[in-house]
Parts: C-alpha cells; structure tokens; sequence
C-alpha cells in the first residue's frame, strides 16, 4: 500500500495523525475470503445488504411525500408517481428492491444452511440472520398495505386472518396487528409505524450483531475446504479484494433494479374499498404464496384439529426447528457433512418451489 | 260459550255496565269480529285463499279494510244466509265488466281516498275507459285487462312496494301475461312477442338486467291506466321524456316534415320501438344495414344521399382518432407514464364524441362538422399529451441507458483495477 | 500482454483515471434523480382538498362554470339571488356530465333528460340521488370549493 500516489498517502497521513481508525481497518483487513466452489454464495449476504440500503434510502425518500391514513395514502403514492420527479422511479425502485431483498435473503439462508455455516462457532450468527429474515418478511408484509390499493386491503385482511386462527394468542394478536377488529385505517396506520419505525430500527440493531460477527470470526469455510492442506486453500483479503468484487455484484443488481423499474412499473392499482366484496384471486405476495398455498390444499379438518391451525403451528414449528438447526446437528459441530440434513434441505427447497408455482397456476 | 257472550256485549250498546265491560273485554276483538274470514277460513282451498291472501301484507287489509268493505254482507253474522244476504249489501264477486266500477267506489273518490293519501291519484277510473283496454271491455270484451289483472286481487302492494306486479322491473312481465298470449293476442291482432323484443333491446336491457329503475317500462311509453300506442306522429314526444336533446334536434330537423309527409313514425323509423338496438356509426351508412341509404338514393333530388355519406365520414374520422388517442395513453400507461390529466381529457372528448353522435339528428352536415370539430380539437390535446407521455418514456429509456452504460464502464474500471491489484500482489509474492 | 506493460504506471495512472472518471459520472447519474426528486413539485399537496375554482366577480348570477376536481368534473353555479353552489358534475343515473340550464333554472343532464335544482336534489328524470355537493368558501373576491363535510 505504501506504493500509492502521493495525495492519498497525505491525506491518510492527515487522517492518522488525529484519528485512530486502525481497529477498524484491521476488523476489515483481517478477514479474509476462501476461494473455492461455492465462493459465490459469499455474495449474496452482502447483495442483501445492498438492497437494504436501497430500501433505507427510497423509503426515506418516499417519506417526504407518502401521508398514512386511509383517506391519504393511495392519493398521496398516486401523487407520488405522478407529480413528484422521478417519483415513479423510487417508488418501482422501493417495491423491486423489497421484492428481490427477500429473493436475495431467501438464497442467503439457503446456501448458509447447505455449507452448514451456521455449525460451531457461527450459531448466533445463524439466529440473528434468522431474526433478520423474519423481520425482512416482516417489512414486505407492513409495507404492502401502505400504498393502501385494493389488492393490498384484501391481501392484508386474508393475512392477517390466519393469525386469528392461533388459538389463546391468535385474537389478540390480530386485534393488536389491525389497531381494531377489521383492517381498517387503523390498520394502515399501525403497519406505518411498525414498518418505517420499529422494523427499521429493530433490523439496524440485529444487522449490526450480524456483520459484527461475520466480521470478526470472518468467512465459514465448507467443510470439504477446511479439510483440504494449508497450501492448497486459496483465498483473498476481504478488503479490498473481496470488496471490490463486492461492489461489481452491487453495481449490477443496480442495474438489474432499474431495469425493472424502468420496464415493468410496479402497479398502484385501485384504491382500497373497505365495503367493496373482494376482487377475483387476491393472492399474497410470492414469497408468503407456498405457506398461503399449502393452507390452502390442507383439509378442513385433520386428525380431529382444524387444518389451517394444523397448518399455522406446523410452520411455526418448523421455523422454529429451522432457527434451532445449530443445535441440532451434532454432526456438523463435529466439522462432518450431515447428509440428512442435506437432503431435508433440498426437500424444503423443493417443496417451496412446488408449492409457490402452484399457487400461481392453480 | 264466551263466544256468544263477547258477541251480545258487542250488540247492546249505551249501557253503563256495558261501556265498562267494553274497557275491561278485548274490544279489538269484537270489532275484528269478521264471519266471512273465520267461515272462508275454515271452508279451505280456494274459499279459503282470499283470507290467506290478504295476509301477506295486502295494502288494503294494512289500512284495516275488511272483506266486507269491498264485498258489501255482514260480517257480525254468524249465519252465512244474512251475512251474505243482498239485504245486507252483500255483492260477491264482481264480473269482469264491473271490477273497474268495484275499485272505482273508493278509487276515483278524492274526498274518500284522502283519509289515506293526500297525493294519490283518483283519475284511473276515468283515465281506463279511454284506454285501449276499457274500450275493448265496453264493447263487451271480457278478455281485456281491468284492475285486477295488473294489480292482483287480495294481494295487492303499492307501486312502490318492489314486490308488486306494477313496480317498474316488473311491470314488463306483467303486461306479458296478456300481450304474450298467442291465441288471446291473434284474435285482437296483435304481436305477442314485445315482451321478447322489448328485453333484447336498450331499454330492456338497462332495466331488466342493469336495474336501472330511469329506464322506461311499458308504461313509461304507453301510459298506464290510459294505456295506448303512441300515435305515428307523437313518437318523438313520448322518447323525448328522456332524449330531449336529441328529439329536440330532430324536431327541427327537415326529417320531421319529410317523415310527417311519408307517414313514418319519427325516431321509430330508424331505431325500431321494443328491440332497439344499440346506435352504432354504421346505422349511419348509405349501404347494408345503415338506416339512411333506406329512403336516400345516389340519384336523390336533394343531397341527403351526399350529406349521409360526408355525416358519417365526420363521424368516423372523429371515433378513430379518439380510438388512436386513447390507445396512445393506453400505451403510455402500460410503460407506467402517469396520463392522469390526459385520461380526464379523453373523457371529454368522449362526450365530444356523443354530442357529435346527437346532433346527427339535424341532418345538417355544418352542425354535425362543427360538433365534431370541437371533438377533434380536445381529441388533437389528448393524442398531444399521448405523445409527450411517450416522449417521456423515451427520455426515462435513454436515461437509463446512459446511466447503465456508465456503471458498466465503473464495472469495468472495478475489474481492471482487481487485476491489476491482483497480478501486482501475485508477481510480488 | 508482456509482463513489463503491467507495471506500466502510465497504465495504472489510466485505470485510476478512467476509475475516477466514470465513478464521478456514475454518481451523478445516480444523484440526478435523487435531487430532482427532492425538488418540491408545483402541486405541493397529494390531496389538496381545497380549490380556488373562480373569481367571484366572473361569475354572475344564473350562470355556471364548470371547474376540475381530482379526477372529476365539478360544477360552480351562481344562483339568481348571488349564492355559489358547488357540485360533482357527475350524473347520478348513468354517469354523464351535467350542464347548467339558466332558462330552466335547473341542472340538466343532456343524456336522459335529468334534472336536479339549484340545490342539487334530483327532481325529474331518470338520476336516483342528488348530486353531490361540495363546500364552497369565498374569501378576498376568490371562490373556493372543498369536499362537503358529511
Ligand atoms: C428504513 C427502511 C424503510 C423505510 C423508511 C420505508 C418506507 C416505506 C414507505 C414510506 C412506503 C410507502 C410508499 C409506497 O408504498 O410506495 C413503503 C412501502 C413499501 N416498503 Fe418500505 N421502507 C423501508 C424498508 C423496507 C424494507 C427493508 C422492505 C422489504 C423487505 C420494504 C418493503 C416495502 C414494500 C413491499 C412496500 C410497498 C411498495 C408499494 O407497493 O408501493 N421496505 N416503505
Ligand atoms: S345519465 Fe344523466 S340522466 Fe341518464
């Protein structure tokens, strides 16, 4: 480094010579990347960061025009894509990025889980990117309703539904989500303080634990890696090499986002109607479609107990079992391959899909 | 027998003793006390069905009329000799011939139908034996409506009640159990099919399917109790009621002298009276189906023949360039171009468009072209806005590229500088 | 490429250049909307719920002016006594747009002969309700229409 131009050299001299940033830099530095394989699935955490930073800066932006309540909100998103410049940009960019950040999420856990990079000493890693994928899911699911169309009304209404269905916690939960008994402006409301808020504000707290750890135990290896001999495992510094490389894949999700928002607009809609009947195939947004699907084949009732609360505690429970798996596999904090669960792994992958597409087709 | 007691209470009046039995008896009952529903009640079947009828919810059995107040008879009487004695007043069951003079006893009696609604009519009566109906009937025709077969018997709601058999949805049906009647309708000469022709057109349409309760029923055109078909030279007054402008237009037409002079029958001539179709720029054509090529001839002395043609034209050229501007903003819309403003715009110019459509009706090709002039003129706004939206989508297209071409070149600048980085760190090692 | 060529530093000068050059425009292909999107546009509101529709000196009695409301269209009527009426011009039967009669002294819809009074309220014809009204205000010779509490 020392080699560089003069200029830079005088200013990280003027820097240094006040400010001690050096732990930082080495918390950066020391890291340092495995090449192999599967490299590529190290990019997607961080394209997921990406997009939240894309989310960050347009939902701020969105903030300075978007007015909640029931009788303000679609005007003002319609307002928005109209009156505002390049307003129909941050808005399609706001409602891409939402969609490919949990696309982007959904590869990022997936992958970890199939290197089994949350076996020892990564479990609360695991956790806290679990809880931040929930909460990922949590903002695409309050943000939906905010530009309050009729699409989103019935979506949120038929969603929320369902937690209704939970006995003991299920009503209240429901009341305390819609602010009243329907969705209803006071549901709109509510769903714009927890998405511009506490969602924000809890996912910042969770993201900061998830790279600080990331950082400081640096990258998981696969496990066939770390077997191999010192001299034969390739890697690069995280910085700047990695972050370089890093910075292309953002560039060209940066494209791929505008692109879409150029091309395919997202759609406002028509406003929400609260005593309009619901309009033909009012369905979720795509990544909540193979749970809403599923619920949707599952009998009315099933071994004596109703078959969407069957359904509701099943994938409560498997979140649950999903969230605990470092605990679980003993083979992979053994630093041994787990095949079992590699297989469920795939069958989760698979059923998701099916599920999803047919949720569309059918 | 109480029965007998309640009844000799009833009979003995004035006494002191009596008026105090009276506040302590069920005195409701007394005057309820009705021998023609208690017989004809227990009588059955079809004796029986007139007391079952009024009960559900018949107008006059809601204002307290008895049996007796239409009927005539006694009905403190036990006995159905003296109840339905002619003695009594007792008149059965009038004959068809009679049933209008029936109702009419209250019915065309202000003084009396008052003590029930100040705005009711009491003109029917009258009214029904200049129609069509009570003709026939006063000539002796017995198969003719009269009251009753529009309004029901002992069933009867008021023409607001939407269950009656004279609120507007209905009233169609109403007049088809007659005028639907092949042989009844053959002997008076006359089409049993309206009812078919009437619900395949506009009219129909809007009120049977849409229930548009504004859209005419038989009624609205023919009259109700005064019931005749408009006379050839009347149509346009009776269409009028709701296409005022466009009768209007006509009306001081030179079509109205030429159609008086052939005996046509105003608007019907052109748009038929019960299946009226749906107005299309075709029917404006010299040629096929079109309605002025039936009268106007190439040869013609006058220039309807040429008018018709340039009418259309204008027409025409107007619906097409509407038809190319809303597809401009259509497509503008698809690309996600807000054309708010241009949508409210085209809304105008469809307005424009059947004003242009109305004023057809003059036969007079300036005013036709200057309807259609002022329609083009928003037309020519909107395909304006149309194409600048479209610019639009252009600009945001080349922004794009130019920004996506400048990450490229970053991308790349990022990449020669890894290698760079790279071979540097590689030849050192 | 021959290994001396690496080491070029003119060729590091280009890329570090080059870098420069394109991340600066990069960056303003990026900030351009971002600032355009921050500046306010001449519409300040999403719902502006009130509407200056006329000047109350170009409006004289019997006469009507029709006006735009979001998406609708709005009518402004002077009665013979100098009141201001203000109502959605959109026909309650089947959706045509009223127009002021000032010699029937009504609101008349050409379409199917509908007719409402100065008041709004459907008098003959085929509409099923009145109009709907809005709130007119006149203040330093402007007159202003907003949604009619309810
Ligand atoms: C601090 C972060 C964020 C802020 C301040 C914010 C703010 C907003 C606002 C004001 C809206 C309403 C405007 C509109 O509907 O276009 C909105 C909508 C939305 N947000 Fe966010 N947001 C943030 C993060 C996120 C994240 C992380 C996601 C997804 C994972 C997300 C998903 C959505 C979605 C799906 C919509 C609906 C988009 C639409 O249909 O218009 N937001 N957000
Ligand atoms: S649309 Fe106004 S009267 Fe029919």
């Amino acid at each position: 480094m020392a080699a560089d131009t003069k200029t830079s050299f005088d200013l990280k001299k003027w820097f240094k010579d006040r400010y001690d940033f050096g732990p930082f830099l080495d918390l950066a530095k020391h890291k340092i990347v495995p090449i192999h394989h599967h490299t590529i699935w190290y990019y997607f955490g961080g394209i997921t960061l990406f997009l939240f930073l894309v989310q960050v800066l347009t939902g701020i932006l969105l903030l300075l025009y978007y007015r909640p309540g029931a009788d303000s909100a679609f005007e003002s998103v319609q307002f928005i894509i109209t009156q505002v410049k390049f307003g129909w940009l941050i808005r399609s960019l706001h409602s891409w990025s939402a969609n490919l950040m949990v696309l982007a999420a959904f590869i990022h856990m997936f992958s970890n889980f199939f290197v089994q990079s949350y076996r020892k000493p990564r479990e609360f890693t695991w956790l806290s990117g679990m809880l931040l994928f929930g909460l990922t899911l949590g903002f695409g699911f309050s943000g939906y309703l905010l530009p309050w169309n009729e699409l989103a009304f019935f979506a949120t209404k038929v969603g929320t539904d369902i937690i209704g269905v939970v006995p003991v916690v299920g009503k209240p939960l429901l009341i305390f989500l819609r602010g009243s008994e329907d969705v209803t402006g006071a549901t709109l409301n509510r769903f714009f303080g927890f998405h511009v808020a506490l969602l924000p504000l809890t996912f910042l707290g969770f993201l900061t634990i998830h790279l600080l750890f990331v950082q400081d135990q640096g990258m998981a290896e696969p496990i066939s890696y770390s077997k191999l001999p010192k001299e034969k495992q390739r890697s690069m510094a995280f910085f700047p090499n990695f972050v370089l490389r890093d910075l292309i894949g953002w560039l060209f999700v940066l494209i791929i986002l505008t692109l879409l928002a150029l091309f395919f607009p997202w759609e406002l809609g028509k406003k929400a109607d609260l005593f309009a009947s619901a309009p033909a195939g009012i369905k979720p947004e795509w990544y909540f479609m193979f749970m809403f699907q599923t619920l949707k084949l599952l009998p009315s009732t099933l071994f004596f107990i109703e078959g969407e609360l069957l359904g509701i505690l099943g994938f409560g429970l498997g979140a649950l079992l999903w969230a605990l798996v470092p605990f679980f596999d003993k083979r992979g904090s053994e630093n041994r391959s787990n095949p079992f669960l590699r297989i469920i792994g795939v069958a989760i992958v698979l059923y998701i899909l099916a599920m999803t597409v047919a949720g569309y087709v059918l | 027998m109480s029965f007998k007691r309640r009844h000799v209470l009833c009979l003995i009046p004035a006494a002191l003793v009596v008026s105090l039995l009276l506040v302590l008896s069920p005195y409701e009952e007394c005057l309820a006390q009705n021998s023609c529903r208690d017989c004809h009640k227990e009588l059955g079947d079809a004796l029986a069905q007139p007391v079952l009828d009024m009960d559900k919810g018949d107008i006059h059995a809601s204002r307290n009329l008895s049996c007796a107040d239409c009927h005539g008879g006694d009905p403190t009487s036990e006995d159905a000799e003296i109840a339905m004695s002619s003695k009594k007043g007792f008149l059965g069951k009038p004959t068809t011939a009679k049933v209008p003079e029936f109702c009419a006893r209250c019915h065309s009696n202000p003084g009396y139908m008052r003590n029930y609604s100040v705005s009711i009519p009491t003109d029917q009566y009258e009214k029904y034996w200049g129609s069509q109906h009570g003709m026939t009937l006063k000539k002796g025709g017995t198969d003719v409506a009269t009251c009753i077969n529009c309004h029901g018997v002992h069933t009867i709601y008021p023409a607001k009640n939407p269950q009656s058999s004279v609120w507007p949805v209905s009233v169609p049906k109403t007049c088809d159990k007659c005028h639907g009647n092949e042989a009844l309708m053959k002997k008076y000469g006359r089409d049993y099919s309206t009812y078919k022709d009437y619900a395949a057109g506009v009219h129909g349409q809007a009120l049977l399917v849409k229930k548009d309760l504004g859209a005419p029923a038989c009624n609205d055109c023919h009259g109700n109790h005064g019931a005749v078909p408009p006379g050839v030279d009347i149509v346009a007054q009776v269409c009028r009621e709701c296409h005022a402008s466009t009768a209007e237009l006509f009306l001081s037409s030179p079509h109205k002298a030429a159609f008086d002079a052939l005996k046509l029958p105003e608007c019907v001539a052109c748009h038929s009276n019960h299946r009226i179709e749906r107005p299309k720029d075709q029917f404006l054509s010299v040629t096929g189906e079109g309605f002025c090529g039936k009268c106007h001839s190439a040869d013609d002395a006058n220039n309807g023949y040429k008018t018709a043609i340039l009418i259309k034209a204008a027409i025409d050229s107007l619906r097409e360039q509407q038809a190319e501007a809303a597809s401009l903003i259509d497509a503008a819309e698809k690309k996600g171009v807000a054309v708010n403003e241009a949508k409210f715009l085209l809304k105008d110019s469809q307005d424009a468009l059947l004003k242009s459509r109305d004023a057809i009706h003059t036969v007079n090709l300036e005013k036709v072209e200057a309807s259609v002039k002022a329609g083009l003129n928003i037309t020519q706004k909107v395909m304006q806005m149309g194409r600048q939206a479209l610019d639009e989508f252009r600009f945001r297209t080349s922004g794009w590229f130019i920004s996506t071409i400048l990450i490229l070149l970053l991308i790349i600048g990022i990449w020669l500088k890894i290698r760079q980085m790279e071979q540097r760190t590689n030849s050192k090692s | 490429m021959s290994d001396q060529k690496k080491f070029d530093p003119d060729r590091r000068n280009f890329i570090n250049i080059f870098l420069g050059g394109v991340g600066i425009a990069s960056l303003g292909a990026v900030l351009y909307p971002l600032i355009s999107y921050l500046i306010p546009p001449k519409v300040t509101e999403a719902t502006p719920t009130t509407l200056k529709v006329a000047k109350e000196d170009d409006l004289v009695p019997n006469t009507a002016v029709m006006f735009q409301y979001g998406r609708n269209p709005g009518i402004l009527l002077r009665t013979a006594d100098g009141n201001f009426k203000a109502f959605l011009a959109t026909c309650t039967h089947l959706g045509c747009t009223v127009q002021f009669r000032p010699d029937l002294g009504v609101i008349w819809c050409a379409c199917h002969n509908g007719r409402y009074d100065i008041n709004g309220i459907n008098i003959s014809g085929p509409p099923p309700r009145p109009l709907t009204p809005f709130q007119v205000n006149v203040q330093n010779g402007d007159v202003y229409v907003s949604e009619a509490k309810s």
